[in-house]
């Protein structure tokens, strides 16, 4: 005992100065871990006052668990939000709702604050296709639920803001590249530079990024049938014979090819982005020729903006900004059945949609600090635009470009005028109590190809929030928040061969009541949250019924005849979609910042279509993840998961399938290694091992779009399950 | 909330700047003795609005702290002229802790010259002027703040800080 005494003294004592230690640093690196969000207010404000449940995942995050695109960022490392995808473009579900096929249109996308939706479809792609490249990210703020009052339309779900590097947080030149065993592969060439530019420093940020993929899938071969027109089995190759069936390998059509670059200038108050992206990419899922490498989609998207910033004495500041898009795309589809392609003497139809839009856009916003402490401040804004639409179609030969059916407009829409103002006032006074209340009201005008007008009723949507900090560390948020989406033109008036022109659309609403919990204790952090959201008249893009597309046809309105195997639609407002839940989410670090984890969980009861299940979005899910810095020379390791409950199919209710498609549940698993290659300075790699538990995504893949007695239902399309990549990076 | 911001990067709110800067100073071995019972903190902007508002808020933030590193405190705000001059205000005032508008980024290398062997913590919203001479930064990197210490340009204002705490900063050398 009298031996053990001296060395339990130095034990306590080495245990006590580390605790002292940790005391000393815990309290600052709770400062440290404090998030900063600029997308619920529209303007920099601490995470816990903002009026809203948010959610920033940071460039290390996306770096340290292999994450390279926005979907897997929102899967691995967000709250509330899941996306998933077929073999195609990712859709988002947020706490258990989402909306099949709407091309990400209930989520609006900003890159550093530019709206990033394109005004004929609303459509964004949260993958590759977004064209910023990964090195130039900052960070991903995830503000969750309805954000109209500040946004307008499309912000129903959420707002997601990426916002890119400044020039000091990524000074110099710095080349990236990565390649994957599954045939995807992507480089980066990205620099930030600070100078002096006429008496006022400066920074420039500017990076080019191009991503491929060519990639294999087996799918399982679907027989159709025989074609109607021929008596023949149906033919899905562009050659070869006819078989009824569609299915095999997928070897030319699994394909993407993105190329993007982003500018930012930015000198005092001043502020000029340009970003441009060319994306195209096959659509081996549709139901059109098997495995064709043309079938898919061709976009180019360039935007600009400038803003300058002015000082409003020493209480305000005025923010004009003047902004600028264009969008075009092209989708094809090889289409060699004859009931597909009823022109004399043609083999193989090659049907083209030419989709374009324009965007201008003026803002003038201010904002005030009235007692120069954030006590008091208030937000106003005005926002104009004047988008220009149009999509035609035509059909030609492949091989020979013969014109089959000439270029024939898909809408009649000309433009479309939105004018909004909004405003937000908070008020803090009490220590402990911040009260936040804003509105916005947007108007909007169409204007018809034949000059005639369609004016919409002015839509306001409110946000209240409550934001009680009542000990140390804790927020308790109360907030009421509605949202909109307008009927997008290509809804509210596109007719095509299989698309029947919408009666008449009104704005989807959303509101949800949510109250929030929020703790720190140094830094870790954890929310839980519990959430009532309604979604009324939501649009669908419905397939007719054999009686209604018969209708249709007799009267003209649908020029192709109707053969059991091509599928008629029609945008519809009808259903009602309500979701309840909670959210519980954990983010900290440990042993002196070495040790870093974080976990979410989302649990929702939500109904829509008439029934308990929505389609795709998944009613519990979440994410975890754990990463420790070895030290020195070695590297981190870091190990995430994102898993889902089963959830239905897409093709679930609209399509009438019977016994319901059923997707599994679905556990990713990534591990990660980063680290410093040693005794090469500027030189950094990236090991990514990903495993997906599950096979099967729930999107139905090929021609069958409704139950046909005698057929088998769709494939549910197969995911990808071992994959590794590897990545190197170099500092100039 | 509005602060003065940094070219390309999103101003951290003024509280945050605040609370980094009180916690910062306190860890200053030095500050006590440099303050001398009394820290004195000098706002240095450019007179143009834009600072002018930033002063007003940073100061109206700290004015709600009751002590920097145990000790009572007064802020003032001093439109920069030359680094030279506000040098010797520092020397002359006693002040103890400077903080410098981000605005003034470009005057980084003339801030650095002129306070060699001036006992007094620079501090400043932007991690360039850090980079160019002050002694200490923060800065809103990944949506967080980040600090950042010019340690040789702190060995020369006499500003020491404990390696647990410069654990947590990009420490220029």
């Amino acid at each position: 005992m009298k031996r053990a005494a001296p060395l339990l003294a130095c034990v306590a004592f080495l245990f006590s100065s580390a605790a002292a230690r940790a005391d000393e640093t815990a309290s600052l690196r709770g400062l440290l871990a404090e998030e900063v969000v600029t997308s619920a207010s529209r303007s920099a404000e601490q995470a816990a006052d903002a009026p809203a449940l948010s959610r920033s995942i940071s460039a290390e995050e996306l770096r340290r668990y292999g994450i390279s695109s926005i979907d897997g960022a929102i899967d691995f490392l967000g709250v509330g939000a899941r996306t998933d995808n077929g073999l195609g473009a990712s859709e988002i579900s947020v706490r258990g709702v989402g909306f099949t096929r709407d091309k990400g249109n209930h989520v609006l996308l900003l890159v550093d604050g530019h709206v990033i939706n394109e005004p004929l479809l609303g459509s964004v792609s949260l993958g590759q296709g977004l064209g910023v490249p990964l090195e130039l990210i900052d960070h991903i703020e995830v503000i969750l639920g309805p954000g109209s009052a500040m946004y307008g339309s499309n912000a129903v779900l959420a707002v997601v803001n990426v916002i890119t590097k400044s020039a000091s947080a990524h000074e110099g030149a710095h080349v990236a590249a990565e390649g994957s065993l599954a045939g995807s592969g992507r480089a980066t060439l990205t620099a930030g530079y600070g100078f002096d530019l006429l008496g006022k420093r400066a920074s420039l940020t500017a990076g080019l990024t191009h991503y491929r993929a060519d990639m294999s899938i087996e799918l399982r071969p679907q027989y159709l049938g025989t074609d109607p027109y021929t008596g023949q089995p149906l033919r899905y190759t562009t050659t070869g014979p006819a078989t009824g069936i569609w299915g095999g390998r997928i070897d030319r059509a699994y394909r993407s090819d993105v190329s993007g670059t982003h500018v930012r200038l930015v000198r005092g108050g001043l502020e000029i982005m340009g970003r441009a992206v060319v994306a195209s990419s096959g659509d081996p899922g549709a139901g059109s020729d098997f495995d064709s490498p043309l079938t898919g989609t061709l976009e180019r998207r360039a935007s600009t903006s400038v803003r300058q910033r002015f000082a409003l004495g020493d209480v305000g500041e005025l923010s004009l900004r003047g902004y600028g898009d264009v969008f075009l795309s092209r989708d094809r589809a090889i289409v060699s059945r004859a009931s597909g392609c009823p022109f004399i003497r043609t083999s193989t139809c090659d049907y083209r949609d030419h989709r374009g839009s324009d965007r201008l856009g003026a803002e003038a916003e201010t904002t005030f600090d009235w007692l120069h402490d954030g006590r008091l401040t208030s937000t106003a804004g005005t926002n104009a635009t004047l988008e220009h639409v149009s999509g035609r179609a035509e059909v030609v030969e492949l091989g020979s470009g013969r014109v089959r059916s000439p270029l024939t407009p898909e809408l009649d829409i000309g433009s479309v005028w939105t004018i909004a103002g909004y405003a937000q006032q908070g008020w803090r006074p009490l220590r402990w109590l911040n009260l936040n209340a804003g509105g916005r009201v947007d108007w909007r005008q169409i204007n018809d190809d034949d000059g005639e007008l369609h004016t919409f009723t002015p839509v306001f949507t409110p946000r209240g929030a409550i934001v009680v900090q009542p000990w140390e560390g804790a927020s308790v948020k109360a907030i009421y928040a509605e949202a909109f989406r307008a009927p997008n033109p290509y809804e509210a008036d596109a007719h095509t061969r299989t698309l029947l022109r919408a009666s008449s659309l009104e704005p989807e609403r959303a509101s949800s009541k949510e109250l929030v919990l929020e703790q720190r204790v140094h830094a870790q952090r954890m929310t839980f949250s519990l959430f009532d959201s309604r979604y009324n008249g939501v649009i669908s893009r419905v397939v007719l019924t054999p009686d209604e597309a018969a209708r249709a046809i007799a009267a003209g309105e649908i020029p192709l005849t109707f053969d059991g195997n091509v599928s008629v639609h029609q945008y519809r407002a009808a259903d009602v979609m309500t979701t309840r839940g909670f959210t519980a989410g954990f983010d900290g670090s440990l042993l002196d910042g070495r040790l870093h984890l974080g976990a979410s969980f989302t649990g929702a009861v939500a109904r829509g279509h008439g029934t308990d299940r929505i389609p795709v979005a998944p009613q519990a899910f979440g994410n975890a993840r754990a990463a420790y810095e070895l030290g020195g020379e070695l590297p981190t390791v870091a190990l995430a998961a994102s898993f889902t409950g089963s959830r239905v199919s897409d093709r679930s209710y609209d399509a009438g399938f019977r016994p319901i498609p059923v997707a599994p549940g679905a556990l990713d698993l990534r591990v990660t290694l980063t680290g410093s290659v040693p005794h090469v300075r500027g030189l950094s790699y990236r090991v990514i091992v990903a495993h997906a538990v599950h096979d099967r995504s729930p999107f139905a893949v090929g021609p069958l779009l409704r139950p046909v007695a005698g057929l088998a239902p769709p494939e549910l399309a197969p995911v990808q399950r071992w994959n590794a990549t590897l990545g190197v990076q170099y500092d100039f | 909330m509005l602060v003065s911001r940094s070219a390309g990067s999103e101003p951290l709110p003024a509280t945050l700047q605040a609370d980094l800067l009180v916690k910062l100073a306190g860890y200053d071995r030095n500050m006590r003795a440099r303050a001398g019972g009394h820290v004195r903190v000098l706002l240095a902007t450019n007179g143009s609005d834009d600072d002018a508002r930033w002063a007003s808020q940073l100061k109206a933030v700290l004015g709600r702290t009751e002590r920097i590193a145990g000790l009572p405190h007064t802020e003032s705000t001093i439109r920069f002229t030359r680094a030279e001059a506000l040098a010797a205000t520092c020397k002359e005032q006693q002040i103890a802790i400077v903080v410098l508008s981000p605005s003034l980024s470009s005057e980084g290398e003339r801030v650095r010259a002129a306070f060699d062997g001036v006992n007094v913590l620079t501090v400043a919203p932007d991690q360039e002027l850090v980079r160019r001479g002050v002694v200490l930064g923060f800065e809103l990197v990944s949506g967080k703040p980040k600090l950042f210490l010019n340690l040789p340009q702190a060995n020369r204002q006499n500003v020491a800080l404990s390696a647990e705490v410069m654990k947590l900063m990009t420490v220029y050398q």
